[in-house]
Formats: structure tokens, sequence, C-alpha cells
């Protein structure tokens, strides 16, 4: 499954529609930084299936995420490192067991047309990112021709004669998927739970179903009980909230979960974690550790200047 | 719905959206840009800014009064597949139901869940029924549910616990239209029952 994503469609809750975007910003903002893009161009999220494309231009292209082998004509390239494919040339994405969501960047974005703002794929309403559907075999996706300057340093360091000049993300710069303990911030109704149920929250692992997709990840654990009995007034949810369903389960809502919910709220993923949740697959046991909104806070901005950090070393490497 | 205005007029940097549901307005905002431009805690920044907003005098205004709309359903089989079951539970029959149902108009409280999703009330206190205990997988577009004393239309085949009553033809959301939504938060709803080769005739769905 492919679909055209960017970092959302913000402005229009009160229409019922959601942000959507990128289930994992930070590996999408790499991607788009190794190939000299804007943050906020849009570009192929592929959550499982194979992939293959053939290049109708010469394009500088990078993947990178969790979860699949890439090969550029047969010959394995590595996640994380910007190639300069010909017209002709084939970039194929294999899926590895445990699953996982990896992201295609080419240099300028694909280039379709916007709907409010963004050209996020709404598929439960049929709109943005690819005539709003998923990505299927025989489409044509639209690409900029020209280079920025930043873009033709980068193509005439890779494509350098003489050596390799393997150009790749560091090691520790590459996103860790393996931490199995989520941050949360106590929910709108943490304290409607009983102390049992809180305790467990704290305590238990909760094992992720096959029951997960762009909407939703929901989980397999003990279950949860209020303690008082007070209907939900429906209110705002958005990515991250962790709801609590009539038999106590936990659903954690995604990218492209509704705007509005009636469940008890129990927890809020934070920012700085949907990405390492979103690279989770069934059957991984996971954690919840509750935190502070202050802590939530200080790691949100901290990643946030890392990455800035980061994409002035890469602009600097080829000054 | 006045704050509402008022929070978007007034505004700050790194405000992303803001939106209203029954008893609350929520805000969304971007942590990164508020710290870097007001160089403190966001959160602490967005509180401040929010109780600053609260103080200001303010003119009480009631209900916001939008357009009035009428709107076509149908009520027989298949499309009210929760019928007969919320008639056993309240102890009546169909008719009394469907009659309860179409006999006053409901105000659109807000928009949300879906694209176009109206969250319609007060519901008459007969009709007050519980979601299902198990949602149904695939609710089609168009269909009309009670969940408690609301009642909503499904602007898409989507997934869903409401107890669904009846098929409205009439399209909820148009990304073609200015106005994205048919229903907006402040207008008023009554429904008009049709029968099923009315439906077929008017149904705007037929092509989607």
């Amino acid at each position: 499954m492919a679909t055209i994503q960017d970092m959302g469609r913000f402005g229009y809750r009160n229409k019922g529609i959601h942000v959507g975007g990128v289930m994992d910003k930070t590996s999408a903002f790499l991607c788009n930084m190794l190939v000299a893009n804007e943050q906020d161009a849009a570009l192929v999220e592929i959550t499982g299936g194979e992939w293959l494309t053939e290049m109708s231009h010469p394009q500088l292209i990078v993947a990178g995420g969790k979860g699949f082998n890439v090969f550029v004509n047969d010959n394995p390239v590595s996640f994380w490192q910007p190639c300069f494919l010909q017209a002709g040339d084939k970039l194929r994405l294999i899926p590895l067991p445990g699953g996982g969501i990896s992201y295609l960047a080419i240099h300028g974005g694909i280039r379709i047309k916007p709907v409010l703002n963004s050209r996020s794929t709404h598929l439960g309403a049929s709109f943005g990112g690819f005539n709003g559907r998923l990505l299927r075999p025989g489409d044509l996706l639209p690409t900029a021709v020209l280079r920025t300057t930043q873009a033709e340093k980068i193509v005439r360091h890779i494509c350098r004669p003489g050596a390799q000049h393997h150009l790749r993300l560091s090691n520790t710069a590459i996103p860790d998927h393996s931490r199995n303990s989520v941050r949360i911030i106590a929910g709108h109704e943490y304290d409607w739970f009983t102390p049992a149920a809180r305790e467990l929250l704290a305590s238990s692992l909760f094992e992720l179903t096959g029951m997960s997709n762009r909407m939703g990840y929901r989980f397999n654990g003990p279950a949860l009980q209020l303690g008082q009995h007070e209907q939900v007034i429906s209110s705002a949810v958005s990515p991250g909230t962790i709801q609590v369903s009539p038999d106590g389960q936990l659903l954690v809502l995604m990218a492209d979960a509704q705007t509005t919910g009636g469940y008890p709220r129990i927890g809020q993923v934070i920012s700085a974690d949907l990405p390492l949740l979103a690279q989770k697959s069934a059957g991984c046991q996971l954690q919840f550790r509750l935190v502070t909104i202050a802590e939530a806070e200080t790691v949100y901005l901290k990643r946030e200047e890392q990455l800035a950090n980061l994409q002035k070393d890469y602009a600097l490497i080829f000054t | 719905m006045g704050l509402l205005t008022e929070v978007r007029q007034t505004g700050f940097e790194g405000l992303l959206d803001v939106s209203i549901a029954y008893n609350s307005l929520s805000v969304f905002f971007d942590p990164g840009l508020v710290s870097r431009r007001y160089r403190q805690s966001p959160q602490a920044f967005v509180f401040q800014w929010l109780d600053e907003l609260a103080a200001r005098e303010r003119v009480e205004v009631g209900p916001v009064m939008g357009k009035e709309h009428i709107l076509p359903i149908c009520y027989d089989p298949p499309f009210s597949p929760d019928l007969d079951t919320m008639a056993a539970f309240h102890n009546c029959s169909r008719e009394e139901i469907i009659y309860l149902h179409q006999s006053q108009p409901y105000y659109v409280f807000m928009v949300g869940f879906s694209p176009g999703f109206p969250y319609l009330g007060i519901v008459p206190e007969r009709l007050d029924t519980p979601r299902k205990a198990t949602p149904a997988l695939k609710v089609p577009a168009g269909s009309v549910g009670i969940a408690g004393r609301q009642t909503g239309i499904y602007p898409f085949e989507s997934p869903g616990g409401w107890n669904i009553i009846g098929r409205t033809p009439i399209r909820m959301f148009n990304i073609l239209d200015p106005d994205l939504c048919l229903l907006q938060a402040g207008d008023r709803v009554l429904f008009s029952p049709i029968d099923q080769q009315t439906f077929n005739y008017l149904n705007q769905y037929a092509d989607t």
C-alpha cells in the first residue's frame, strides 16, 4: 500500500477533515532533507507490498524509514543514501518480515496539485494526493525537472568520477526504532479511571494487534476499568490520543484519525514518540511511560533542534 | 462559536487550527514555532494567551442561527438495519420511532468525526439509545443514525457505532463546494420522509 503524503492539512478540523500526512515525521523529514527538499514536500509513503518505479527523467532520490530493502537496477543500496538515477533506471523496494513504513523522496517533491493547502491523500473522502486514492501500477507521478543549486551540488558529489562517493546519513542520525517504551502524558479523562487501571497502564505490556492502520493502532492488554460511568461528550481527538473502548482496550489514534471522538481519553502519546510508535508492527509488546507536559515539551524541542542542526551540517558538506 | 471566530482573528504565530465541539474549544499549535517566536514554554504561552482572551469583555450571544435545511430521508429497509432492534429496545413500533425522529427540527451542534458529519440534536428522550456494543464495520454513505440523544449522518462509508434508522440521498460533503460541507454548526435540519423510488431519483451518492 502506498500513498502520497506531506506534513498534513491544517485548519479544517471544524469541517471534520483530519490533518493526515506522513505517519513517521522524522523519517519523512530526513528523506526530504537528503534530497534538498523543503520540509513540506510531498513524498511517497509505502506501508506494505513491493514497490517498483521506472524513472522517466534523471532524478535525485532517497528511500528511508523502516522495513524495506532497496535496489537500483537489482543492485542493493542503503536506506538514507541519496542516489542520482537516470531515465530508465528501476528502483525497487522489497518489504522485510517485521514490517515498517518507508518513504521515497524525490528532489522537488511529488508535484501533484494541492487540495486545501496540502498534497496528503484523504482516503476516506477520496481527495488530495493522487486522485484521492492509493497508488497503483501504471500511475505516472509528476515531478520537478529543474534542480536547485543545493541539489545540483549533491548530484555532483555523488557522481564525481573515480572512487565511490556514497553519501549516507551517519549512524548516529539514523532514527532508532528499537525502543519498546512510548512516552505519554495524561489524557483528558485520565482521572476517570480506577487507580488499579492507571497502575495497569503504567506497569503492563500492551501488544499491538493486526487491526491497525493509518487511522489507529489497536492494542491487546489488561482491560482498563472506568471508575465513574459518565458519558463522554464528543470532543476533539488528534493523532496520539489514546482512547479506551468499552471493552477496556487501548486504541491509539494515528495520522488519519477522526477529528472528534466519544470514548474516554486515558492518555496522549507525546509528539516526539509518534514516529517510533508508527514504526511498530503487529505482535510488538509496548510499554507506556507517563511523563509531564514539561518533559514532553523539552523532548520535542530538543529533537526539533537536533534535526535543524543536522540539516545545517548537511548543507555545509557541499559548500 | 463567537469565541472560535475571536481565537482565529486574534491568533498567534504557530497557531495551526482551532476547533469547537459541544462544550469545548481545542487549540492546536506548533510548539517549535511558538518556542522560537515567544521564547518561553509553548504550553505556558498558549495557556496565558487563552486566559487573556477569556478575560476580555464580550457580549453574551445566544445560539448562532444559520441556514435551515429540509433533508429527504428514506426509512425503508434496507436503509434502516437497526430500526427493528431500536423498536424492540424501546418497546414500540418502527412507525413510532420514524414519526418521532422526523417530528422536530434539529440544531447542528458541530461537524466532526469525518468530513461533513453533522452532530444533530436534541433527539426526543423517547429515542435515547446507546451506541451499538459492537460497531458495524461498514456503514453506507448517507446513513442516518442515533447515538444517545444525538442524530447524525455518515457522509462516507465508514465503520460506525450509531444505530442506523434511515438514509438520505443528499451529499454531506463536496470538495468542489467552497463551503465543503452542506451543514455548518448553527444550521437547523428537518427530516422529510421519502419512499425508495424518490430516494433513487434524488440519490447523489449513485456516482460516487
